[in-house]
């Protein structure tokens, strides 16, 4: 063989060039070294895996981070980093869904129905050591206003730059509009994030967005190290915090494209916790029990949902509409599907949330009934019907696959089309689709969030009421409850209109999910919030 | 003379191609359904908001306006701003980019490393088991789906052996080396740091194989064909009969003789693989220019879709135009035409 | 001839591989032995079996019947977008080298265009303003695969312009396009058929990896590609789920290769 001994050469060189290099490295041992203690700059090999480390928190999402600026941004993969680096007047705190002080220590309800007042905490400070005062609070509400993105929708119609009254350094009042009960709710979301007023210096023409979609300008417990985009973001704790200091150290938030990888790495210790929407129910049940893994379940306030456009015959007949909901095999997909990580539900309140009306008429799986009301439409002959849904998304894919399979026995031929978000959104929100299934997490514990946005007839298309639907005496209700302060009126109301919307079906809620989580074992403290499970406490999470 | 005349002519003719391209980007991308001033502006944002939107991004006129608009800023050297990343396109080009170029080069140095020698093995032992075996092995290559490959790759080499890493292009623990090309490993090299070297080449390794197993495959074939043309020709045997060695003859005669055909594959290879793949960049979580692309047109980023559209176009051109060079210095009987 | 392709173990595998695949292709109804698209969620994910040769898939699915039926969709794709692709590519390839000037200059230029146009990008395009289906893939790579033929088929058509029997017909006072179509497109359409058969793989292969990222085949249709990101992120647990549509596509475009090769060897002088 003497004749291709120069390629042969070349062969063995390079894999010994390879092996070599890769044999510096071994990807496989979970380090028992002990973490440098920082008399050292220089990074060391133990620090990769994180495993051995207490320290340093390594979370994986499969989406890319667009941009940090909290009043900008829509991404959920953005919230997440924005939660910890500002803090907001109120929060939610563990796995409740009422609100707790934070940047605010006490407030004054209004006497009037639209007056607040803000007692704010004077020990809080901005990263860059500034007060945290009712300035900033003015400033970065009117800023979200001024931006007009998704953080306005909070709050257009509810409060305007007029609003604020400043009664000292660290004392607000904040003037409604009109009465809006959910208020104090919406502050503690991500859109009520604090921004340091300093903003204002570099704001330029487009209220700093540009200036803030890379920078950190909070006060949170966690300030922003580096960022290289499109691979991982580094959190560093803010060991100033005014309030209870992280004992994570470092947090890397790592963009993991592919599950199926993001998995592997969490099997073999690279990763302490998995975005909650990366893995499919089929694969949390392979890791159950896995060695070091486990599956943190808790309450969640998702929602699967169908919607049905009334506009799109045959749709606009009730009658249809209750065969539709006859036809989908909820047992299945709780149990198949999702594999028990779900319960049936009969309107957008989820179970557990003020408001839930567990009265409602639910739908069960039922073909004959289903060809029954088909008849009395006089659609007994069948008919097609096209179903959108947002592609990449392994479970309502399934969910789809099987309302195929069996709304096709009740004479309904069924296409799916499955497209990219925002093409989906584009169809839905303008209604041009008939049948789409989509998901819905409410961002404050209110019914009425859930409930305006799926039912009054304002909210058509792009508000996300997917249905179109559109009901005079629905709406009525709704806007009473904006307005009504008597939580009792209120639950009364909302109640009402979960019993009007399942005698109507405009939606089919196949279940309200629960969370699941995959995270190593010597992952401690981490509490899921049933709402937000964008919301990754980092700052009280820690690891042994 | 006639050389320069020629590169001179071929530069200028990019600039129809350019043109001809941005047009082609620019009408396609607005044909696809959406608003872009929605998504921007995100869901529950005011009709007024949105409207406002469209006014600054300057949606609201005619197609052609838009066009000539978005070229006379790019005339400019104005790449417009991404509405996704909220900074300009051309600082995302210059963070995903490199990735891409890192990647393609390092999976280009593997396909010329086990591709040629493939080939000549393979024209050598024409119909033998030798030829047999490596054209199906590199056949292999080219007909395995990449993301299943990748996935294999992954289980194998850091699931069950752990010596390669599973993601990224650097250890968790490390830090980037300082900007210099954005090539990791030629930025810690130029900085002299030995970690992070050595950290971005193994994490290079599995990303770069997957990506050589179709480049592999193609420059096999193409070598095994122009080899066995030159083979048969007077002055390999003359060499043989020189009493030169296999060796020498085959590499050092045959293969520069044949080479021509193997340079424009190579060239045309290259120039594709720069636009990024998106499949090996999810698997092995490589933020390369693929993903950028992918995300662009998803979130319908306009400027950023143009932006890389271009920019690949450009490179492929540029690309074809140097081998094309190259062939004067392989071949000076070559006339220009 | 005969004789000279069956000398080559590799190109008769080849061979064996596409004719099994036409023969699935046509009787796909008769040798599956279940129901591609029926959906039984009570029996999902089990693993091969007498019951199910390959097993099923995350609703229940039987995968053998699956793999069989994609051959339809798969075979449907690599014909079509050669059909369309090949003969425009080839006629632009043949005026452009034939006519030459500037003729040749805009030709080329709009080929250099459609070549350096990154792929992903058009056909994400087309998807996004279409919707996604097979069809829709169809087209963008048959837009994507034109070029590569003009180019072959213009160089073999300068190389042959001049050549005697092209010469004679000029002398005699054919018509030109009659010269194009009787003397210079037959007689340069050799490579460019190698070309295409080949390329029969790698469209398949590239209709995969559309369907892969969600572009193309559209639930419950069998299409390889599709089969395999679905199984993707229970490969480990449930290996059989992406294996097999992995090796369906493997074999197949290995097949349309070995047979391509072959037909290069046969074919082609050069390497006679």
């Amino acid at each position: 063989m003497r004749k291709n001994n120069f390629a042969i050469k070349m062969l063995v060189l390079a894999l010994t060039v390879l092996l070599a290099l890769a044999g510096c490295n071994k990807y496989n041992e979970e380090t028992t070294k002990t973490p440098t203690d920082g008399k050292d700059n220089q990074p060391k090999q133990t620090e990769k895996a994180g495993s051995g480390n207490p320290d340093v928190f390594n979370y994986a999402t499969n989406q890319d981070i667009p941009h940090l600026d909290p009043h900008g941004t829509s991404s959920n993969t953005s919230f997440r980093v924005t939660y910890m680096l500002y803090d907001r007047l109120v929060t939610y705190d563990g796995t409740d869904t009422e609100i707790k002080p934070q940047l605010a220590e006490k407030w004054d309800l209004p006497e009037d129905g639209v007056t607040y007042t803000f007692y704010l905490n004077k020990n809080a400070k901005f990263h860059d050591g500034t007060p945290v005062t009712a300035e900033a609070v003015k400033y970065s509400y009117t800023r979200a206003l001024k931006i007009g993105k998704s953080a306005a929708g909070q709050f257009n119609g509810v409060i305007d730059e007029n609003s604020f009254e400043i009664i000292d350094e660290h004392t607000i009042k904040i003037k409604l509009l009109k009465p809006f009960s959910p208020f104090l709710k919406t502050l503690g979301t991500v859109f009520g994030n604090i921004v340091n007023p300093k903003l204002s210096e570099h704001e330029g023409n487009d209220n700093g967005e540009a200036y803030l979609a890379d920078k950190d300008m909070g006060s949170g417990p966690f300030v922003l190290d580096s960022w290289a985009r499109g691979q991982k973001l580094v959190l560093k704790a803010n060991s100033d915090y005014w309030g209870e200091v992280p004992k994570l150290k470092t947090v890397n938030v790592q963009i993991v494209n592919e599950p199926a990888t993001a998995r592997l790495m969490l099997e073999k210790g690279e990763l302490d916790l998995l975005d909650d929407t990366m893995l499919s129910p089929d694969v949390l049940k392979q890791l159950e029990g896995a060695d070091g893994i486990e599956i943190l379940k808790s309450p969640g306030y998702a929602i699967d949902d169908i919607s049905m456009n009334i506009e799109k015959k045959p749709l606009d007949n009730v009658k249809v509409r209750q065969a539709i909901a006859h036809a989908v095999n909820y047992d299945s997909i709780i149990n198949d599907v999702l594999l028990g990580a779900g319960e049936r539900i009969g309107g957008i309140i989820p179970k557990g949330m003020f408001g839930y009306n567990d009265a409602v008429k639910l739908y069960d799986f039922d073909l004959e009934k289903a060809k029954e009301l088909l008849k009395e439409a006089g659609q007994e002959k069948g008919f097609k019907l096209e179903i959108a849904i947002s592609e990449n998304n392994e479970v309502r894919k399934n969910i789809a696959v099987m309302l195929q399979s069996d709304f096709k026995k009740i004479g309904i031929d069924l296409e799916i089309k499955s497209l990219a978000w925002p093409t989906y959104l584009d169809l839905v929100t303008s209604g041009k689709h008939q049948l789409a299934i989509g998901g819905w997490t409410p961002d404050y514990a209110d019914p009425d969030y859930n409930l305006w946005y799926f039912a009054h007839s304002s909210s058509k298309g792009p508000g996300f009421n997917l249905a179109f639907y559109d009901n005079k005496k629905v709406d009525q209700l709704l806007e009473e409850g904006r307005q009504t302060v008597d939580e009792g009126r209120r639950e009364e109301i909302y109640k009402e209109i979960q019993a009007i919307m399942a005698e109507e079906v405009p939606y089919i809620f196949p279940s309200q999910r629960k969370v699941q989580v995959p995270v190593r074992t010597w992952v401690k403290g981490f509490e899921i919030n049933p709402m937000n499970t964008w919301y990754v406490p980092f700052q009280k999470i820690t690891k042994d | 003379m006639d050389a320069l005349r020629y590169i001179i002519k071929r530069l200028l003719l990019m600039f129809p191609i350019l043109f001809g391209i941005t047009v082609l980007t620019f009408f396609i991308s607005n044909t696809i359904p959406g608003d872009p001033a929605r998504l921007a502006a995100g869901p529950h944002a005011d009709a007024k908001v949105i409207e406002e939107l469209r006014e600054t991004m300057g949606l609201n006129k005619p197609l052609y306006v838009q066009y000539g608009t978005y070229m006379n800023n790019l005339v400019h050297g104005d790449f417009g701003f991404s509405n996704f990343s909220h900074q300009p396109v051309i600082e995302d080009i210059k963070a995903y980019f490199p990735a891409t170029l890192e990647l393609t080069l390092f999976s280009m140095f593997i396909t010329i490393l086990i591709g040629i020698p493939f080939g000549v093995i393979s024209a050598n032992k024409k119909d033998k088991i030798a030829d047999q075996f490596t054209r199906v092995m590199s056949l292999m290559g080219v007909a395995m789906p990449a993301f299943w490959l990748g996935i294999l790759l992954l289980l194998f080499f850091y699931l069950q052996l752990g010596i390669l890493p599973g993601s990224g292009r650097l250890d968790t623990g490390l830090s980037p080396p300082v900007t210099i090309t954005g090539m990791y490993t030629l930025d810690a090299l130029l900085s002299g740091n030995w970690t992070v070297f050595q950290s971005a080449i193994i994490h290079l390794i599995l990303p770069a194989i997957t990506q050589a197993a179709v480049t592999i495959g193609m420059i096999t074939r193409m070598t095994r064909s122009s080899m066995l043309e030159v083979l048969k020709s007077d002055y390999v045997r003359t060499a043989y009969a020189k009493g030169g060695t296999d060796t020498r003859v085959l590499y050092g005669h045959a293969l520069r003789n044949g080479m021509m055909p193997i340079l424009t594959l190579l060239g045309m290879t290259f120039g594709h693989s720069l636009g990024g793949s998106v499949l090996v960049e999810s698997v092995f979580s490589w933020p390369g220019l693929g993903k950028y692309a992918v995300n662009a047109i998803t979130y319908l980023d306009f400027p950023a879709v143009m932006a890389v559209t271009m920019l690949i176009a450009i490179l492929f051109i540029t690309v074809n135009l140097i081998i094309d060079i190259l062939y004067q210095v392989i071949d000076p009987r070559l006339n220009y035409d | 001839m005969a004789r000279r392709l069956f000398s080559s173990p590799l190109t008769l595998i080849g061979l064996f591989i596409v004719l099994m695949i036409i023969v699935l292709t046509i009787f796909a109804p008769w040798i599956s032995p279940k129901d591609p698209l029926e959906v039984n969620l009570g029996q999902k994910l089990l693993p091969p079996s007498s019951e199910h040769w390959f097993g099923t898939d995350e609703v229940g699915r039987d995968i053998f019947s699956r793999i069989i039926y994609g051959t339809r969709i798969s075979l449907k794709i690599g014909l079509l977008v050669v059909v369309i692709a090949f003969p425009v590519g080839t006629v632009l390839g043949a005026i452009a080298g034939f006519v030459g000037g500037v003729v040749d200059q805009i030709i080329m230029r709009i080929t250099d265009i459609f070549l350096s146009f990154p792929g992903i990008i058009l056909a994400m395009s087309i998807a996004a303003a279409l919707g996604p289906s097979i069809e829709n893939v169809l087209l963008a790579l048959a837009i994507t695969w034109w070029p590569w033929y003009t180019r072959i088929v213009r160089s073999s058509v300068l190389s042959i312009k001049n050549a005697e029997f092209v010469e004679s017909a000029r002398v005699i006072g054919a018509n030109p396009i009659r010269v194009l179509f009787k003397e210079i497109i037959p007689n340069s359409i050799a490579p460019a058929s190698i070309q295409a058969s080949l390329d029969l793989g790698f469209v398949i292969l590239a209709a995969a990896g559309l369907s892969f990222i969600g572009l193309g085949a559209q639930p419950p249709s069998p299409e390889w590609g599709a089969m395999l990101s679905s199984s993707r992120e229970i490969l480990r647990d449930a290996w059989w789920a992406a294996t097999f549509p992995g090796l369906a596509i493997l074999v197949t475009v290995l097949g349309f290769n070995l047979l391509g090769d072959g037909l290069r060897d046969l074919l082609d002088p050069k390497n006679r």
